[in-house]
């Protein structure tokens, strides 16, 4: 039987056609987790591992324990130890630091973790952001949606992204359902499940206005920024705290990275990315930010 | 595949197979807990290994159909066709999507058509 060239070569590209794709599979990754704040004590450092995403997460189940864990202060060459912090664990995968220290602005941090005798080890740097303030006065009380919109000014700040960044939570202090504004009441009655709500109702006396870029707020001449406070950040009435962040590019880089992640509860395939990890070793995030924060008290608006 | 049953009735058939699209599948999660900067209690951070690093299964279908010529009232002529896409009932997957609040996440296949069957019938003039 003869066969055409035609037909060898049809017969030579299905077969290169049909070479077998590698899947993807599973890997396990150490997990870490800590955010130093300017001028606060050194914080707590949770340590895990991922998990495949058919089992059931839980935090307690993934916990690494009996791992030396380290915070080291670092020069400005970044090679030398100024000093350790060590860390110890009361339970599986929370470590707290033995020894108090204020965490120091403007200085490089490392996070050192050390597993199974040395041989894996988990390495983070960040850079701490200067502390900054809130130099406006600003007014005890303020009439939820009136004209005169809440403006911020903050005083000058090292920037270590691109760009300047913040980012603003709004603390309420009495978050009880009678105390919702318009908006986030809404959300909260069209829950029918009251176990679900109440969950929603906590979540709600957190609100983040999530990374906020100079799009977002002016640059004054003398240094300062001037940020508009939006009124979807206010959640509930009554006494609140408002926090100003400004964070450094660890925090910058894996919140950019999980908010394409946490944008629904369902994504289209192909559009899921993974998170940036500054973090040698591992994944996760140790990042550092500095923060002033505010009292104020919203007061309902009887003309809306 | 074309055959002529008798001078009127022909029968067609076709099969489809296509090598199952890539897509990019999340394998494993975890969460971050102290977010100085949320309300939420956890928040579901996914993996991806290697992008398009995963692939649907494989597309085939069957379509089979019997067609009748014949003539309309001798104005015309005329043609009844039976078809059934899909003769099989194999449910190809179109895409698969993801429910990151579930814990376990879950997976659920979104599919395309089933059985199709058709009935058509055409006069020309």
């Amino acid at each position: 039987m003869k066969i055409s060239i035609v037909s060898k070569l049809a017969i030579l590209i299905l077969l290169t056609a049909c070479e077998s794709a590698t899947q993807s599979t599973y890997k396990p990754y150490y997990v870490v987790e800590s955010y130093l704040v300017t001028n606060r004590q050194l914080p707590q450092v949770r340590l895990s591992t991922t998990n495949p995403i058919n089992n059931v997460y839980s935090f307690e189940d993934v916990a690494v324990a009996n791992a030396e864990v380290q915070i080291r202060l670092l020069q400005d060459d970044l090679s030398t130890i100024d000093e350790v912090f060590t860390y110890s664990s009361d339970s599986a995968g929370i470590y707290n630091a033995i020894l108090e220290h204020k965490v120091k602005p403007a200085r490089t941090y490392q996070l050192h973790i050390s597993l199974d005798e040395g041989s894996d080890i988990i390495t983070a740097n960040t850079f701490v952001p200067e502390f900054f303030e809130v130099i406006s006065q600003i007014p005890d009380t303020i009439v939820y949606q009136s004209t005169e919109q809440l403006e911020i000014t903050l005083s000058e700040t090292s920037s270590f992204t691109d760009q300047s960044v913040f980012i603003f939570n709004t603390l309420a202090q009495q978050p009880i359902s009678n105390n919702l504004t318009p908006l986030y009441y809404d959300f909260y009655v069209e829950e029918k499940d009251s176990v679900e709500a109440e969950k929603r109702l906590a979540e709600f006396s957190i609100t983040s206005s999530g990374l906020l870029n100079e799009a977002n707020f002016s640059n004054n001449t003398d240094g300062t920024v001037t940020i508009r406070y939006p009124w979807l950040a206010v959640a509930f009435f009554g006494d609140n705290k408002l926090v100003a962040s400004t964070v450094d590019n660890n925090i910058y880089d894996f919140l950019r990275s999980a908010s394409v992640q946490l944008g629904g509860s369902t994504l289209s395939p192909g559009e899921i990315q993974n998170t940036i990890n500054r973090i040698n070793g591992g994944i996760g995030i140790f990042g550092s930010m500095a923060s002033d924060t505010i009292d104020v008290f919203i007061k309902r608006n009887f003309e809306i | 595949m074309n055959y002529n049953l008798s001078k009127k009735w022909t029968f067609t058939g076709a099969w489809v197979y296509a090598t199952g699209q890539a897509y990019t599948k999340p394998t494993g999660r975890y969460a971050v807990i102290d977010e100085p900067y949320s309300g939420e209690n956890e928040n579901n951070i996914l993996i991806v290994e290697n992008v398009n690093g995963a692939r649907l299964p494989a597309y085939h279908r069957m379509d089979v159909s019997f067609s009748r010529k014949g003539s309309f009232f001798k104005l015309g002529t005329s043609e009844l066709q039976i078809q059934i896409i899909n003769f099989y009932n194999r449910r190809n997957v179109w895409f698969t999507q993801f429910d990151f609040d579930e814990n376990p996440v879950k997976q659920s296949d979104v599919t395309l058509l089933p059985i199709l069957p058709a009935i058509s019938y055409t006069i020309s003039f």
